[in-house]
């Protein structure tokens, strides 16, 4: 009876001894649990805030590479914190080995855990029970693992304060440009230019769609055939190229996203008048100053990028330009005009949904253009035709409209000299306005007079 | 009087209280010394047999005499020479007459049949006679002429080697090493060592030893002691421990071990060892660590144990190569390395 009585004792002891292994270790396994939360949290919430930085900061190929660095660094150390949070979770046999090797107990709990599952234990069974429990304050869980909360709570409470700053910073940001751009969008101009002295070039794929053009049906097709000159005689991008030129779009695209930027420069409204062809422009010199100024602004599209996009807008009859991507309906219906429309003078634009034409008569198509838009068709010069002769005259091609001095026209003006500025000498002395001297009372009648001449 | 003389089971403070007891009686002669002491009790305890290493007069013969006066056992001495036949140790069959005048063959024991066998100059004795002590030290038992006679525990063998006087001798087989558990090197005294030595021994009395047990009871607490030392519990990770460090002294291109595919890899053995440590290396390493932990009053191994009775237990087990001798590297050099290797792989 007293052996057994002693017996139940030291088992009730041994599970003692079990409870507190047990105790830490849950709690080892509640820091491993926490570390496989926080952790990860903080390195996408860290890689969040670095991207975002990054697309304020720097420009688009910066912008991609940047947030590629940052996103392989942020799914590294998620993937390895979480290997190392798995790795941390604990057995019996661990938060003994642990308690162990933090308490000195020179594998006390290591062999008491191990003799639990034997059926026989050794004579000294006893002995190791009393033993290891004179030493229990030592390996009490609190002292075995002081810690409760993992210290990456603490990181992830930070990185989410400062992506919560930054997310807020960079709304007002976007909200700012993004009412810019409305404003910037809303300004009319149509500028018109001679085909004659465009110069028509493949241009770097990397460039943003360009302009709007409206011209009456012969200029488009002698536009679509220096077009075609243009992209069968200039040597295309190199694959490489092309793909450098996708990726700095989507990183464009993205970062248009995140900054609130606008998705593509509002693409300048062009006439396109043919002083050589049937249609003569008024004031060509005009146009050209117009153009200049505004293909300064603009950003010339490739030629092949362009009749890429044109076929994928015509494979979509319904769809509208998206936007960020040029509207290319133009150009589909040129290509449609001089190459499979057997008739001539038929409709180029029968292959194309209606919803795709634009008829450039009055509406803002038209405003600023009766000197050069429909009136540079000979057959419009006197009102509005009743119905478009073509059935679609009006495009919308990517091309570039800097001014160059190898244009076909030898009137065209040269490039405008690059303004430099170069410091002052010793000698000179900045400019000043002139005083405004009073005119004497007995002079004004005379410069009046002068004025209204 | 204690649990144990009064014929209880030792308990593990018995054990440590015999332990320190015997200790420093041998003290009392012995001057310095104590790793090597200590070393030598484990083996006793750990049911083993000892190697001692040491020049001429460290005191080899000396301390095993002593160990035996403590013990109060039966002890008998062979010097090993160049002429000495297997006979001369297990015994032979003799003829002897009796009263009544008839003769009859007889078998005369050797001087194996003790409690503690000193072998002096083991490897002055031909291979021959040396591996005629294999039967007693292995399996406590000798076979002469077809009759197998056993030994009476405890059973421990002491063999001295002399490393510096080689010509003329047969360095010990390898199979043989092995069955030594510690190999025990004496080093040479200090100046107030030796001071204590001259004084001690060149004076008008000897230092007396004092007998632990008595004659009748001393093999019985003997054995109880190494009894209550198998009872002390091993972790599975410390057994695995152990059987790792022996493992890692096997050089990784050794044709006797195949692909060491999750074991440890130490430069100092590919580079010097020829052949690493058995499993009785491994066993060594735990009935060594199992008495270490008695001492320290627990009833479990620690990993501090093992690594503590390591030089011991692996060093005359490790065959080095004529690199390693060019290079003047030696075997505890080699299973200090191991033992730094394998530590950081404590569970």
């Amino acid at each position: 009876m007293d052996y057994q009585a002693a017996q139940a004792r030291g088992e009730d002891k041994f599970r003692l001894i079990l409870g507190q292994v047990g105790s830490i270790r849950s709690r080892l396994n509640a820091l491993a649990l926490q570390q496989g939360l926080f952790a990860p949290l903080t390195f996408i919430l860290c890689a969040i805030v670095l991207i975002l930085g990054a697309a304020f900061a720097f420009g688009p190929l910066t912008f991609l590479l940047l947030a590629a660095a940052v996103a392989i660094v942020a799914i590294a150390g998620v993937v390895r914190m979480t290997r190392a949070a798995w790795r941390m979770r604990t057995s019996d046999e661990r938060a003994a080995r642990i308690a162990d090797e933090r308490a000195a107990l020179k594998g006390r709990l290591t062999t008491m855990v191990d003799g639990a599952r034997l059926e026989q234990r050794s004579a000294l069974w006893p002995y190791l029970i009393e033993d290891t429990l004179a030493l229990r304050d030592e390996f009490a869980a609190a002292r075995i693992e002081p810690r409760r909360v993992s210290r990456w709570l603490w990181a992830a409470i930070a990185s989410c304060a400062v992506a919560a700053v930054a997310m807020r910073v960079a709304y007002g940001v976007r909200t700012s440009r993004l009412t810019a751009n409305n404003r910037v969008a809303s300004i009319p101009g149509e500028p018109s230019v001679d085909l004659g002295d465009l110069d028509i070039r493949p241009a770097d794929p990397s460039l943003e769609p360009g302009t709007e053009i409206d011209a009456d049906p012969a200029t488009l097709r002698k536009l679509a055939e220096k077009l075609r000159e243009a992209q069968s005689g200039a040597p295309k991008g190199s694959p490489a190229s092309r793909l450098m030129a996708n990726a700095r779009d989507a990183a464009k695209a993205l970062q248009n996203k995140l900054t609130g930027s606008p998705a593509a420069e509002p693409a300048p409204r062009l006439k396109l008048t043919d002083r050589k062809g049937g249609s003569e422009g008024k004031s060509p010199g005009k146009s050209q100053d117009q153009a200049r100024a505004k293909g300064a602004q603009e950003s010339p599209q490739n030629s092949d990028n362009g009749q890429q996009q044109a076929e994928q807008n015509a494979a979509q009859p319904n769809g509208g330009p998206t936007p960020g991507v040029p509207d290319m309906s133009g150009l589909a219906a040129l290509n449609g005009l001089n190459n499979d429309d057997p008739d001539p003078n038929g409709s180029p634009g029968q292959n194309t949904p209606p919803d795709s034409r634009k008829v450039p008569q009055g509406g803002p198509l038209g405003a600023g253009g009766s000197d050069h838009g429909s009136g540079s068709d000979p057959q419009h010069l006197y009102g509005d035709a009743e119905k478009p002769p073509l059935g679609n005259d009006t495009f919308k091609i990517p091309v570039e409209v800097a001014p160059s001095e190898d244009g076909s026209s030898n009137t065209a003006p040269p490039s405008p000299p690059q303004r430099t500025r170069s410091a002052l000498n010793a000698n000179q002395a900045p400019d000043e306005p002139f005083e405004r001297a009073s005119i004497p009372a007995s002079d004004r009648v005379t410069i009046k007079r002068v004025f209204e001449r | 009087m204690n649990a144990a003389a009064a014929g209880e089971a030792p308990s593990v403070a018995d054990f440590a209280r015999t332990f320190r007891h015997i200790q420093a009686e041998i003290h009392k002669v012995i001057v310095g010394h104590q790793r090597a002491v200590e070393e030598l009790l484990i083996a006793l305890f750990a049911s083993g047999h000892v190697l001692i290493e040491g020049v001429p007069g460290t005191g080899k013969t000396t301390l095993v005499k002593t160990l035996g006066l403590a013990l109060n056992l039966s002890f008998n001495r062979i010097q090993f020479t160049v002429d000495l036949m297997p006979a001369d140790i297990t015994g032979t069959r003799v003829i002897l007459s009796g009263e009544d005048g008839r003769r009859e063959f007889s078998f005369q024991p050797g001087p194996v049949f003790c409690h503690i066998l000193l072998g002096d100059e083991i490897n002055r004795a031909t291979p021959k006679t040396q591996s005629a002590l294999l039967e007693c030290m292995a399996e406590l038992q000798v076979t002469v002429s077809g009759i197998t006679h056993q030994l009476k525990p405890p059973y421990f063998v002491m063999a001295t080697l002399n490393p510096i006087e080689m010509e003329g001798t047969y360095p010990l087989p390898e199979a043989q090493l092995d069955r030594f558990l510690f190999k025990v090197r004496l080093e040479y005294p200090d100046e107030s060592e030796m001071v204590k030595i001259v004084t001690n021994t060149t004076g008008p009395e000897d230092a007396g030893v004092e007998p632990i047990f008595s004659v009748a009871e001393a093999a019985e607490r003997i054995e109880g002691l190494k009894h209550l030392v198998r009872e002390v519990m091993v972790a599975q990770s410390i057994e695995h421990y152990a059987a790792r460090m022996v493992r890692a002294t096997q050089p990784s291109g050794s044709r006797y071990i195949g692909q060491q595919a999750n074991g440890l890899r130490v430069d100092a053995v590919d580079r010097y060892v020829s052949f690493g440590a058995s499993p009785r290396g491994a066993q060594a390493l735990i009935m060594g660590a199992k008495v270490r932990a008695l001492l320290d009053g627990r009833a479990n191994v620690a990993y501090e144990d093992i690594d503590q009775i390591a030089p011991a237990a692996l060093q005359h087990r490790v065959m080095l190569n004529y690199a390693a001798h060019s290079d003047g590297i030696d075997a505890a050099h080699i299973v200090e390395r191991v033992v730094q290797a394998v530590r950081p792989t404590r569970g």
